[in-house]
């Protein structure tokens, strides 16, 4: 077993600046890690995730609690046995663990997805609640873990396996018999020589820029989310199917006659609707699976979002399909109405012709391009 | 005060584009974004097909029902500068509803998709500006939409206020022929080389536009939407006549 070193811990977290929300698309204005964090070691400003390693406790309850899986903390990968494991907290000594008990900095930090990663496995899950949580040094908090394991059971239920859905053992130990939570480390005191002082003053540090766009990171790009495609693969494992209930995953549903499909798709933060364009059609197609649920697509109207789907989840599908044409006089593409062969501006301009030359000429002019 | 007005002869237009070329250079605007542009109509069916067309620029509307649709009153009718109607570019906010409201279709709006291969606002990006040719008309004023836009705005015929806003006070007619005013000359007027077009104040009862509308019966187009166009045509239109089969006999 590998000695957890807290100290270690805080300067390992990392950010995927790819899928996380609050740099890649400001407009979704995601502070889940933030709003978690117990010692507020996380500060969300504009585009710029601030992570305080010195505060940093390495709890990795960010980790569970970001939705698309853009934080990391590497020693949050819980190993697990081949047909049971047990999570223990960071804190309980060598002598009182449960034999064969794999050891997390904080119980908080395994996410759901974790957790069907161990089930998908094959193997159950065990807690064990050592009574101290609520008043723990690294930030009390009475169950952390309750999220992560009531997601993780309602998918199981959705699934038909409630029976395997991981179990919370309370066993108190006394508080004496734990060891010392991981403390927050304070910065260096930073000395400066005369000369530096005084370049210091003299010289301010350069603000940056926030909101600056770069080709690596542009404003509104799609995010990765690894989260989501990892819980789809590890339910895929679980169901043993290609299919799984839909149930599973939100829907999407076309309410309305004529939706805006380019402002739908370019509104979702995720790859989950996407506009593929065809020579004579444009299809909205819809990923349930990598869907965040946000209803950010709802803005586009006629679209109706629904937190869980009906019927088997069979991949990507297309929901809204819109047939396309080119015009022929100006090669526009178009959406056209029935019977329409040429777009509307082409059309306007057509009809003042004709009723230009009609007006030209002293005569009736029939209408026909 | 004055109220310019064209006035378009139809019996002398060959439809040669080159009021639509020079509109192009002067003002600076997109492939498809055709302030004047000259309308091909085809009458009838191949192979009696007859081909004709029709110059359009802004017909600057006394009445233009593109400002009474406006929401953010960006686009207006100027009575002071000659009747023009101008879009405001720090005040449009790219609805389009003028777009729709025009009978006439003259308002335009650079689409995403560029007209032309490869999109030229790609080859010279600009700053604040929708492109940046290497050679730039000097001229720019965003209230009344001359120069080059920025993104999102719609952008339209300004009759070259530019150029004729520097015409000396109370002239009836500006003549490309006339030393004196030639050079306060639209562009689509000055360049036509069959000098179809003519360009003067309709409100002075000398100018040579009002007698052309007089003598040969000028008239607006679509009068029956109430626009009451300043832009005026005469005669019955050039064409490519349609073909006449030889009789058997």
């Amino acid at each position: 077993m590998r000695k957890h070193d807290p100290q270690d811990l805080p300067a390992r977290l990392l950010v995927d600046a790819d899928a996380c929300l609050t740099t890649r698309r400001p407009d979704a204005s995601c502070n889940a890690c933030a709003v978690r964090c117990p010692v507020q070691a996380i500060r969300i400003d504009t585009r710029v995730v601030e992570l305080d390693y010195d505060t940093c406790t390495g709890c990795a309850r960010c980790v569970a609690a970001c939705p698309t899986g853009a934080l990391e903390l590497p020693a949050m990968r819980p190993g697990h046995g081949r047909f049971s494991t047990t999570l223990e907290c960071g804190r309980v000594t060598a002598t009182d663990r449960t034999e064969g008990a794999v050891t997390v900095p904080c119980l908080g930090g395994v996410s759901a997805v974790q957790l069907l990663e161990i089930l998908g496995a094959g193997a159950a899950i065990t807690l064990m609640d050592r009574g101290w949580c609520a008043d723990c040094a690294a930030g009390g908090c009475p169950q952390p873990w309750a999220d992560a394991v009531q997601a993780a059971s309602d998918d199981l239920a959705q699934l038909n396996r409630r029976a395997d859905r991981p179990a919370v053992i309370h066993a108190p130990l006394p508080q004496e018999r734990a060891q010392p939570a991981p403390q927050q480390r304070h910065p260096r005191k930073q000395g400066y020589s005369r000369r530096q002082l005084f370049r210091r003053l003299t010289t301010p540090p350069p603000a940056p820029d926030r909101r600056r766009v770069t080709a690596a990171q542009p404003f509104a790009g799609k995010v990765d989310v690894p989260a989501l495609q990892a819980r789809r693969d590890h339910l895929r494992a679980l169901c043993g199917a290609e299919s799984m209930p839909a149930v599973l995953f939100p829907a999407l549903e076309v309410t309305g006659d004529a939706p805006d499909l380019r402002l739908a798709a370019s509104l979702c933060p995720t790859e989950a609707l996407t506009l593929h364009k065809e020579p004579d059609s444009d299809r909205l197609v819809f990923d349930a699976a990598l869907c965040l649920a946000c209803g950010a697509c709802e803005a586009a109207d006629g679209l109706a979002l629904h937190p869980r789907g009906r019927g088997t989840y069979s991949g990507v599908a297309t929901i809204y399909s819109q047939a396309m044409a080119s015009c022929p006089h100006c090669l526009h593409r178009f959406a056209p109405r029935a019977d329409q062969r040429i777009c509307d501006g082409c059309h306007k301009d057509n009809d003042l012709a004709a009723a230009a030359l009609g007006l030209m000429q002293r005569r009736q002019v029939p209408y026909g391009a | 005060m004055t109220k310019w007005g064209m006035v378009i002869d139809l019996d002398k237009c060959t439809g040669c584009q080159a009021c639509t070329t020079a509109c192009a250079m002067e003002n600076n605007t997109l492939p498809g974004e055709n302030w004047q542009d000259v309308l091909f109509y085809h009458e009838g069916t191949y192979p009696t097909a007859k081909l004709t067309w029709l110059p359009r620029p802004c017909m600057q509307c006394e009445n233009p029902s593109c400002v009474t649709v406006c929401p953010t009153r960006a686009t207006y009718k100027d009575d002071e500068a000659g009747g023009i109607v101008f879009v405001d570019w720090n005040k449009c906010i790219g609805c389009k509803y003028c777009m729709i409201a025009c009978p006439y279709g003259v308002r335009f709006y650079a689409d995403e998709q560029p007209v032309v291969e490869p999109d030229v606002r790609d080859v010279f990006p600009g700053e604040g500006q929708l492109w940046a040719p290497p050679y730039q008309n000097p001229e720019s004023d965003a209230r009344r939409g001359i120069g080059i836009q920025p993104k999102g705005v719609v952008s339209k015929c300004t009759f070259c206020y530019h150029k004729v806003s520097q015409a000396p006070e109370g002239v009836a007619d500006l003549d490309e022929d006339n030393p004196e005013t030639k050079e306060y000359v639209p562009a689509c007027v000055r360049t036509c080389p069959p000098k179809a077009r003519y360009f003067g104040d309709l409100d002075n009862p000398d100018s040579e536009v009002n007698r052309l509308i007089a003598d040969k019966r000028g008239v607006r187009l679509k009068d029956h939407t109430g626009n009451r166009p300043q832009v005026y045509y005469l005669g019955s239109g050039a064409d490519v006549p349609a073909y006449d089969p030889p009789s058997d006999s």
